[in-house]
């Protein structure tokens, strides 16, 4: 008996229970699609307030508790879903559906933010920004029940729940007289832990700006070797420290004005981006301590990546370190399977296999971070990776995920670049094994 | 459907034009709410409908599957009390069904957007009624904010 419960029962950690990256709901189990088709049979038989119950079961994911919903009356429903710092409200009551999100209480007054969201409204497709009587700021969706198709629900909630989530915090910091509000289902973070991640975050940036100006290699002429080394130092901040707020905000401008194709040529880019990361050493403790909790996501704002696409993108950008080897480079030959790891997290909902082998890529690469957050493994001997602890890592990872092959033969421990390079490679090779 | 002889007109206009099942969804919503198609017609996906105060243009995106439908009520600089009128709409927003208010760069826009695969004539008549009557509404109101 004992033994048929472990099964079902988490393996005892005793590791820090730190989130790392944004959840993700791009890979749902079968029951979960079946909710789907569900939902999608129940709308075309006419059946809406059914259709939105498996909807909502879909949204679901037991083991995070985003989903919650109530029935009510014949035909009525209501239900609540959280998305990072904002909980969504919403019902089923006389034929119609009505989703809002609180974003802040308004104390006085507020023109210039009026205005602004109300330009906002102009481009948004699903939802509104509005105020009731009290000077409550909401964002809200709404729709008749015989249109509310899943397809509906889903492009209509997904909108006003990033924007929501997105909006509120960039509203809060740039009008400090807004009161917040509706945010009780945030975990708050200690202020060690804080504090770690706060000094990982300046020291990183540091680095990076460092390297920049004291390598030798000329990054006027080399710019691509610039954009390896400030775009893995962003990705990996992004997944490793998971800021809410104007960072995070920063941190996706920087990148989305890098990769936009402009006639800018990538001197300037690099310049700019430089300058960008240069402005982020500089956020206060007060700012980026208000950034820094813990919270669930229901919709995701990246999509899967095809194994091949991946495949792809790391053959391709890791072909680039042989230059920087060969001249003597490493620093900027390790940026690129930094960038590569940190890419794929920020870019594309991965495979649960793929973001976990990612996040030992990091513990190994930052070790000194994770046991100042208090976990409790050593990968390294002095200068030395210890090969059975980490290839007994991989393995549990493998164990974890039966469906997956992760070939460890492939990786090499003699030299740390060779380990990263092998480490990435492996992450290409993984074989999903059909059912 | 639209009839054949308007068919054939549309495309003496537009002879590359192959108009979407959207489209002539659109026209016979046109229809119903009592326009006339071609009168309305502006090119392809592109329709404007006359009203008392102003205009609606209607735009179709077929790649997004987007039907826009903006009206213009007015200008914020034409306004006494910019920060009233700014609450105003907001509060509106709340009550509004379908339609939403909005600014682009200084205009008030009332806009309704309807996606081409949850569009029927039923559903796309009570909305663009909804967009006409609001229109007519809010033209009364801001006339008086002036």
């Amino acid at each position: 008996m004992r033994r048929i419960l472990s099964h079902f029962m988490p393996e005892k950690s005793n590791e820090p229970n730190i989130m790392f990256g944004r959840n993700s709901n791009a890979f749902k189990g079968n029951e979960r699609y079946d909710y789907w088709d569900m939902s999608i049979e129940h709308f075309d038989a006419g059946r809406h307030v059914e259709s939105i119950q498996y909807f909502l079961l879909y949204l679901g994911d037991d083991g995070i508790g985003n989903v919650q919903m109530t029935k009510g009356e014949i035909d009525e429903l209501s239900f609540t879903f959280l998305q990072g710092s904002k909980r969504i409200e919403g019902s089923v009551k006389e034929g119609k559906l009505k989703a809002f999100v609180k974003i802040a209480l308004t104390t006085k007054k507020e023109t210039d933010l009026y205005r602004k969201i109300l330009e906002k409204n102009y481009y948004l497709k699903y939802c509104r920004f509005s105020m009731n009587q009290s000077g409550m700021l909401h964002l809200s969706f709404t729709s008749m029940l015989n249109e509310a198709s899943p397809y509906q629900l889903f492009y209509g909630l997904c909108e006003l729940a990033l924007v929501a989530d997105r909006e509120d915090d960039l509203i809060l910091h740039e009008y400090p007289g807004l009161k917040k509000v509706d945010s009780g289902h945030i975990r708050d973070i200690s202020e060690k832990e804080k504090r770690q991640k706060f000094e990982f975050f300046i020291d990183n940036i540091n680095k990076a700006l460092d390297i920049l100006d004291n390598s030798g290699l000329d990054c006027h002429q080399y710019p691509g070797a610039a954009s390896y080394l400030m775009l893995a130092c962003l990705f990996k901040l992004d997944f490793l420290i998971k800021p809410e707020g104007p960072v995070m905000e920063t941190i996706k401008e920087i990148q989305s004005t890098f990769f936009q194709s402009s006639s800018i040529t990538p001197q300037v880019k690099i310049q700019r981006m430089k300058n960008n990361l240069k402005e982020l050493s500089n956020v206060s403790w007060e700012d980026f301590e208000k950034e820094m909790y813990e919270v669930v996501f229901t919709f995701d704002v990246t999509s899967p990546a095809g194994k091949e696409e991946l495949k792809s993108l790391i053959y391709n950008e890791l072909g680039h370190m042989d230059f920087y080897i060969e001249n003597g480079y490493s620093v900027f030959a390790q940026a690129i399977p930094d960038y590569i790891v940190g890419y794929c997290l920020y870019n594309y909902s991965l495979l649960p296999v793929e973001k976990e082998l990612c996040l030992l890529y990091y513990k190994i690469r930052e070790q000194e971070f994770f046991q100042n957050l208090g976990y409790k493994y050593s990968f390294w001997k002095n200068t030395n990776l210890r090969k059975s602890k980490i290839k007994k890592e991989v393995m549990k990872i493998s164990k974890n995920h039966r469906n997956v092959h992760v070939d460890d033969s492939v990786l090499q421990f003699d030299d740390a670049l060779d380990f990263y390079k092998s480490f990435i490679l492996m992450l290409a090779g993984l074989q999903i094994k059909n059912k | 459907m639209i009839p054949k002889n308007n068919m054939d007109k549309t495309y003496e206009n537009f002879t590359d034009w192959d108009p979407s099942l959207a489209s002539t969804t659109v026209e016979r919503v046109l229809e119903e709410t009592g326009f006339n198609p071609e009168d309305s017609r502006r090119g392809i996906n592109n329709w404007v409908l006359p009203l008392k105060y102003g205009t609606i243009k209607i735009e179709y995106h077929e790649g997004s599957g987007m039907i826009a439908a903006d009206t213009v009520i007015g200008n914020l600089e034409d306004v006494r009390d910019i920060h009233k009128l700014l609450v105003f709409l907001l509060i509106e927003n709340e009550k509004n069904l379908f339609v939403t208010l909005s600014l682009y760069e200084n205009q008030i826009v009332l806009s309704l957007i309807i996606y081409d695969v949850f569009m029927d004539v039923a559903t796309g008549k009570d909305k663009l009624e909804e967009l006409i009557s609001s229109a007519e509404k809010y033209n009364l109101v801001f006339s008086k904010m002036k």
